[in-house]
């Protein structure tokens, strides 16, 4: 013990609240910054037989991994069912009037228009709204299948971003992760890393449902949340290729990672977080369902209308027909041309039957108040069909209810999706805010700790002060 | 008894308080020289002859001590290559020429040829008494050789055979050996291959039997195969034709049955046998996850830092985020620290009475441990030297008074004619 190890020992004090201070400072730097994580001195000190001395080995990161971990879960379970929700929101944007809804009602005014032309089958002009309530019938079932077709194509689209930016992140972590490890393994301080690295895995699980798995020296490991490798040492390749046109009965491609399908119709594992899971649930699933039944009732359309063969079983298309060709059966509907005046057509083979052909014909009279067969389409129009159970509605019920059912339908979803959201996102804020309690900065304690600090920075300096007076003494002693 | 050996005697004092002077001096001015060791100067008196009535008056002999052994203060530097040795030990170090000195002077940096040179330019020594040479350029892999995968194998995967408790197949197919034509899960680990190129390997899981009780139907036991398949989904081998195949067993609780094997051999594709610990792995809930995975081996690639263990290790850090061990620092001990010889750059070189010098590794018991990313300052204590420098001052001067009289005297007998 002497003078000059006094010294030492009050100027390693000095360096160590220098240390400690610039370590707060950060911290205070970074109050307002979410996805920073508070940094805390760690000060050591070593006896030696001629004093002793204090100094700042590290700043050790404050984290929680198990509140960041449940943070990125609810994150992207609360993205999942956001964007899923958002999507069946954007059918439907002005908030009042449920997707379907304009074909229940056409459904319902080509009954009405029906009936009345039955009533007063001579009238050509009760005939004519038949005709016109039919092509308005047809239209609505046609964009709204475009409607259904272009929110699919906007999903796959969003997938394939999903994917793009996820194979952009991991490539990005791949170089960040491997810093922390070689920086750990050095003894540096790589917090600023880790948290940037902690930011990436916060947009990582936006894009798709993860597990992060530690590793030695600070690394990571991610998984899907379904157990799929995402990164390991390396990252690995998450692939996905957009769909040219997902009309109904069109299968959506599926995004693999890893050579696993994660995503899409018959994923072998798949991911239940992040946009991905959203947009995959929207496109393959509901959007699927809503295409079924607008085809089931565009089947159903061309069954109620069709023609019997008179003396025969023989049946053909009728007021509804499909055009020849493939693809989904709404884009073929039409109203057909023999009974269309706009087509050259006559209105009158509806009341009269014909529309295939003479052979077709029932009013073989050509009596003007013939109505049967009118009468007969209102009643196969209410009556009870079978639908196809993928429809997801009730499978018996008649055409009219069916349409209903399919508006209470997606009510129903789109309800249950905008709860679903809610919920998600109110569970991920508050593990967020949780998160950041623990390991955000409180300016109240930094301040506290910034007097702190100072007090000991200010003692420090005064026992400097001190020994240097001794000094001076000294050598004033000296002539 | 004479007048000249007054003079004699009060130079002889001047000399001495001059010597300490002159210590006094190269410790002032050494105060800041990492691992400097003051000196201390002490006297002793020769006696003249004579005796009885008169007195002879003799002169004074000064002796400078370095003192070796006592430890200076530690400064905290943030270089990891600043050594610094608590306790008993002396770095080994090495001149240009080859000669061998020991040191307490820690600053060591990396110079361009990887070697450890402090401030006075003497080359750090490790074991076997060769200079601690880093590879700066040259890069280093490894490959992969062993590693550990643990997962979680969702328990409700539907088993393609049944077993009940006696053994006895109750529905399904018998397993039979070779690789089935599905799996069940699949998971990738990242592997390096002789040539430090990274080779991803799939680890896939077949679940092959369940064994249930027949009365109660509870389970009692699943079998899971586990295989290596490549980029191309074939089957990878061991090492010539065994089968890269193990049977996990796992009793009704989803763990691991102690009969089961744990370790999964296979042959990584132009690379070396891997042998995977499997014994983390367990069957349970319903969903398949990874709960552990660690594989050695690393790519090609340059040092980039070193680390120092207090036991002397010099690890490498590799770009690929590796470590290796490269050397492992000796320190020496002497008999008596305090009788080596200083020479220029605050190194020692051993004599006859400092001993020969022990060697051994930090932490060793009665060697000091080292630290790293601090360097031990010099042990001069400023406060003391100015007191002495004082002392010395005054003594000098009366030292000047003594021979002054005695000058006088001369010059009174010199008048007497």
């Amino acid at each position: 013990m002497s003078l000059t190890s006094a010294m030492l020992t009050a100027q390693s004090s000095i360096a160590a609240r220098s240390a400690e201070m610039a370590i707060a400072s950060r911290n205070v730097a970074n109050a307002n910054n979410p996805n920073y994580t508070r940094v805390e001195a760690s000060v050591q000190n070593i006896v030696t037989d001629t004093g002793s001395v204090v100094y700042v080995s590290h700043a050790s990161r404050m984290v929680n991994q198990a509140a960041f971990k449940a943070t990125l879960k609810s994150g992207s379970a609360a993205i999942a069912s956001g964007s899923y929700a958002k999507m069946l929101d954007q059918l439907n944007p002005s908030g009042q009037v449920p997707f379907g809804t304009s074909t229940a009602s056409g459904i319902g005014s080509l009954n009405e228009s029906l009936i009345a032309y039955a009533n007063d089958p001579s009238n050509q002009v009760m005939g004519q709204s038949v005709i016109n309530a039919a092509n308005t019938l047809v239209d609505d079932l046609k964009q709204s299948a475009q409607t259904l077709i272009d929110a699919r194509m906007e999903a796959d689209a969003a997938m394939g971003r999903a994917v793009d930016n996820i194979n952009k992140i991991l490539s990005d972590l791949e170089g960040v992760n491997g810093k922390i490890v070689s920086g750990s393994a050095a003894g540096n301080d790589v917090n600023g890393l880790m948290d940037q690295r902690d930011e990436m895995l916060k947009v990582l699980s936006e894009e798709i449902g993860i597990e992060v798995l530690e590793q030695d020296n600070n690394g990571v490991a991610i998984y899907t949340d379904s157990g799929v490798t995402l990164f390991e040492k390396s990252a690995r390749e998450v692939s996905f290729d957009a769909s040219l046109s997902l009309g109904a009965g069109d299968a959506g491609k599926n995004v693999l990672v890893d050579g696993i399908a994660v995503a899409g119709p018959g994923a072998s594992a798949p991911v239940t977080g992040g946009a991905i899971a959203g947009y995959a649930r929207g496109r393959d699933e509901a959007l699927v369902t809503m295409q079924m039944q607008l085809e089931e009732t565009a089947k159903a359309l061309v069954e109620v209308f069709q023609e019997t063969e008179a003396g025969t079983t023989n049946t053909a298309d009728g007021l509804f027909t499909f055009d020849l060709g493939s693809g989904d059966l709404v884009s073929r509907l039409k109203v057909h041309d023999a009974v269309d005046p706009a087509k050259g057509g006559d209105i009158k083979l509806l009341r009269d039957g014909g529309i295939n052909g003479a052979a077709y014909k029932h009013n073989t009279t050509d009596s003007v108040g013939y109505s049967e067969l009118l009468r007969g389409y209102e009643t196969a129009l209410n009556s009870d069909r079978t639908f196809d159970p993928a429809a997801a509605v009730n499978t018996n019920s008649t055409l009219a209810d069916f349409a209903a059912n399919t508006v209470s339908w997606f009510s129903a979803e789109r309800k249950m999706a905008a709860e679903n959201s809610t919920l998600d996102a109110s569970a991920f804020s508050s593990n967020a805010q949780m998160l950041s309690n623990d390991t955000g900065v409180n300016i109240d304690t930094e301040m506290q700790r910034l007097l702190t600090i100072e007090t000991a920075y200010s003692a420090s300096a005064r026992l400097m002060t001190a020994v240097d007076k001794m000094f001076q003494e000294l050598l004033g002693a000296v002539r | 008894m004479g007048l000249y050996g007054i003079m004699n005697t009060s130079v002889s004092g001047m000399n001495a308080q001059s010597n300490k002077l002159s210590t006094v001096a190269d410790n002032i001015s050494n105060a800041n020289t990492v691992g400097y060791k003051r000196y201390k100067t002490s006297f002793s008196s020769l006696v003249g002859s004579g005796g009885g009535s008169g007195h002879e008056s003799g002169i004074v002999n000064t002796s400078v001590v370095q003192t070796v052994r006592q430890q200076g203060a530690f400064n905290f530097t943030s270089r990891g290559t600043d050594l610094a040795i608590n306790g008993n030990g002396f770095f080994q170090v090495e001149d240009s020429d080859g000669g061998q000195y020991y040191t307490r002077a820690g600053d060591f940096v990396l110079d361009k040829n990887g070697q450890m040179i402090n401030s006075g330019g003497y080359k750090l020594l490790s074991q076997g008494g060769s200079p601690v040479a880093v590879d700066l350029n040259t890069p280093v892999w490894q490959a992969s050789t062993q590693g550990e995968l643990g997962v979680n194998l969702a328990s409700n995967t539907v088993a393609p055979a049944i077993f009940d408790e006696t053994g006895l197949l109750v529905s399904g197919t018998a397993p039979t050996t070779g690789l089935p034509a599905g799996y069940d899960y699949k998971t990738s680990i990242s592997t390096f291959d002789q040539n430090g190129n990274a080779v991803k390997v799939d680890v896939v899981y077949t679940k092959v039997s369940e064994t249930k009780h027949s009365v109660t139907g509870d389970i009692l036991g699943s079998e899971w195969l586990v295989e290596a398949v490549d980029e191309s989904g074939t089957q990878i081998p061991a090492t010539g034709t065994a089968p890269g195949v193990v049977s996990l067993k796992f009793s009704g609780d989803g763990k691991l049955d102690p009969s089961s094997p744990t370790d999964f051999v296979f042959k990584v594709p132009n690379g070396e046998d891997v042998t995977l610990d499997l014994s983390k792995t367990v069957t349970a809930g319903e969903k398949f996850s990874v709960n552990k995975v660690d594989v050695d081996g690393y790519q090609p690639s340059t040092i980039q830092s070193i680390r120092v263990e207090s036991d002397g290790r010099v690890y490498g850090v590799y770009g690929s985020s590796a470590e290796k061990l490269l050397d492992q620092i000796q320190i020496v001990n002497f008999s008596n620290p305090d009788g080596l010889q200083a020479k220029s750059g605050n190194v020692y070189a051993a004599t006859d009475a400092s001993g020969d010098p022990a060697v051994g590794f930090p932490g060793d018991s009665g060697f000091g441990s080292l630290y790293s990313g601090a360097v031990e300052g010099s042990n001069v204590d400023l406060a003391a030297e100015l007191t002495e420098m004082v002392q010395a001052q005054r003594t000098y001067s009366a030292n000047t008074k003594v021979f002054n009289a005695s000058s006088e005297l001369l010059q009174e007998l010199n008048n007497l004619r």
